[in-house]
């Protein structure tokens, strides 16, 4: 079963393209120059069509342009990369996810550079990046492939707190890696037994300055729940709601996940896809109890008191995701199925509202949670489409979802907003737990992420 | 974006006026959609500036108007025309300046007339 006879026009900002497949068959397109990330099926990089009765389809990709490369598949059958040519001239930039890779030392004394997901697809196909140590200023090159995947044993020279800078080029709009990609920071190195000392990542730019203090508390008070989790300064809701739906649907995933060391050190023990053996592997990140302030409180994520005990979990699996990213500014975005992958060692499940049957995803999250599997949700970024202010409900942002259920006849969704706090009236007290109609929140959510 | 909102005790002494009102009219553009671009979830760019008329329907501190022009900075909202909240807003020249994160979300009534009462006793 193939896809051919591939025609591509412009129409407006949009490009049709019209095909022939086996009758009646569902082809699926995602753009890949413009949703590098792969799981980020949002807005229009992934559109999906039914062939007619002969096998025609027309597929209609908003925003696409002159030499996006799109992949189209069919059910049961390879896949394809095609580039869109003849409807323009041809002036994106490179896209890269600098999130998605991530530095380790190897026994050559180097780091390797490596992806963090099983899925490997990191920018626009054919991409060069450059990375620069700023220290040193050396250089290195890479090449993704056709694919817009990571070429493997690529490594770098550096020191511990080195910082590596990214820079994209797609050779042919930004042909000298103008576009800066993001940083990585080395990693220290391991102990003989393979123990990372622990690492104090980088507080965010924006916070320069900002002293840390030593917390006591308890790891667990009570088990982990799913209001422990509260965001703080800085922009990683898709990590606090994530540990939300891992504390509501597998506290015990947690409670394995971190270790107290016992002298005011903390082990999180993540999991990393290792292309070489197509597996994952533990992935051991050690941090000491000292956290970013503001005044009394912390600065990132909050650590609350229950019974006069602080509970530590959270702000200390939020530190070490910083440090296994490379600091706090790392992991100021991403995406549910990166935190679900890291601590469950398994790919998610991702559905767009808008593109897909809501009744379909109504019973693959009723089927996840009582399968006690984590789902986090998020809302588009605002849009003339898309307007949130007075709706209780934030653009660009995760909740957790606690639950659904059918009251009368209606879907009904629970959600919490990682916050703590800020919901749409009329639902109680302000502690960001709230329900809404199904059929309002396919209106206003973009994702649905279902932990594997 | 998406971060949540300032402490209100960090806000409310920024506040000259706090005014309950409802957008009329405002100017400033808002960036052609790039749906193909987004970034990943908290990483949208913000919304632009705008200048905002507003009518007031009741005000909790500062100088009484009917109507106000303020200026809303840029950040993670966006207002049209029908908006409605509670509006802090300082003391800037020439328009006051919206404050909040999230503009008229970002504070919910009870708490602002908790915080301006206790304030008061």
């Amino acid at each position: 079963m193939t896809i051919d006879n591939l025609k591509f026009r412009a129409s407006g900002k949009k490009v049709v393209i019209e095909g022939h497949a086996a009758p009646n068959a569902t082809v699926k397109l995602e753009n890949l120059s413009a949703a590098p990330f792969h799981a980020g099926w949002h807005d229009d990089a992934f559109v999906s069509a039914k062939a007619d009765a002969k096998g025609n389809f027309k597929l209609v990709l908003k925003g696409g342009v002159e030499g996006d490369k799109v992949r189209l598949s069919l059910a049961g059958a390879a896949s394809q990369v095609v580039t869109v040519t003849g409807v323009g001239t041809d002036n994106r930039r490179a896209e890269f996810n600098v999130q998605a890779l991530r530095l380790s030392p190897n026994a050559s004394g180097g780091y390797s550079i490596g992806t963090v997901s099983v899925d490997d697809v990191v920018g626009e196909p054919g991409a060069r990046i450059l990375f620069k140590n700023q220290r040193t200023g050396q250089t290195q090159n890479a090449t993704l492939d056709k694919d817009g995947r990571f070429p493997s044993s690529l490594s770098v020279a550096g020191e511990p707190g080195d910082v590596i800078t990214l820079a994209a080029t797609d050779g042919r709009v930004n042909k000298s890696f103008q576009d800066t990609c993001g940083n990585l920071v080395v990693p220290p190195r391991r102990n003989p037994a393979g123990v990372q000392a622990a690492f104090e990542p980088a507080p965010s730019f924006e916070d320069k300055g900002i002293t840390s203090a030593k917390l006591d508390g308890q790891l667990f008070v009570g088990g982990a729940s799913p209001t422990d989790p509260s965001q703080g300064g800085i922009g990683d809701c898709y990590l606090v709601s994530s540990a939300s739906a891992l504390a509501l649907n597998c506290p015990e995933v947690l409670q394995k996940l971190i270790k107290d060391n016992g002298n005011g050190t903390y082990t999180v023990t993540f999991k990393r896809y290792d292309a070489k053996s197509k597996s994952y592997k533990d992935d051991p990140v050690t941090v000491s109890n000292s956290f970013p302030m503001k005044g009394s409180d912390t600065l990132y994520a909050a650590a609350p008191r229950t019974n006069g005990t602080r509970e530590l979990w959270f702000p200390v699996l939020e530190k070490a995701y910083a440090a296994w990213k490379g600091g706090y500014d790392a992991i100021r975005s991403g995406y549910p199925y990166e935190i679900f992958e890291a601590c469950l060692g398994a790919p998610g499940k991702h559905f767009d509202p808008r593109v897909e049957d809501s009744s379909k995803i109504f019973a693959s999250v009723q089927k996840a949670l009582q399968a006690k599997k984590p789902v986090v949700v998020w809302t588009g970024v605002e849009s003339a489409e898309r307007s949130y202010t007075n709706t209780g409900l934030v653009a660009d942002h995760a909740y957790t979802v606690l639950g659904v259920s059918v009251k009368d006849g209606q879907r009904v969704v629970e959600l919490r907003n990682p916050w703590g706090c800020t919901e749409p009236r009329g639902n109680g007290v302000d502690d960001g737990v709230f329900t809404m109609p199904w059929k309002d929140f396919v209106k206003l959510y973009d994702g649905v992420g279902i932990a594997s | 974006m998406a971060l949540p909102p300032e402490p209100l005790a960090e806000i409310l002494p920024l506040a000259t006026r706090i005014v309950l009102a409802e957008v009329l009219e405002t100017t400033g553009d808002r960036p052609a959609d790039s749906a193909s671009q987004r970034p990943p979830i908290g990483g949208a760019r913000p919304q632009p500036e705008q200048r905002v008329r507003l009518k007031v329907t009741k005000t909790l501190r500062g100088a009484e108007a009917r109507e106000l022009t303020a200026f809303k900075p840029s950040g993670a909202y966006w207002l049209v025309p029908g908006n409605k909240g509670p509006f802090l807003l300082d003391n800037s020249e020439p328009e006051p300046r919206i404050l909040g994160r999230y503009g008229p979300d970002t504070y919910p009534l009870a708490a602002l007339e908790q915080a301006l009462s206790s304030q008061r006793s």
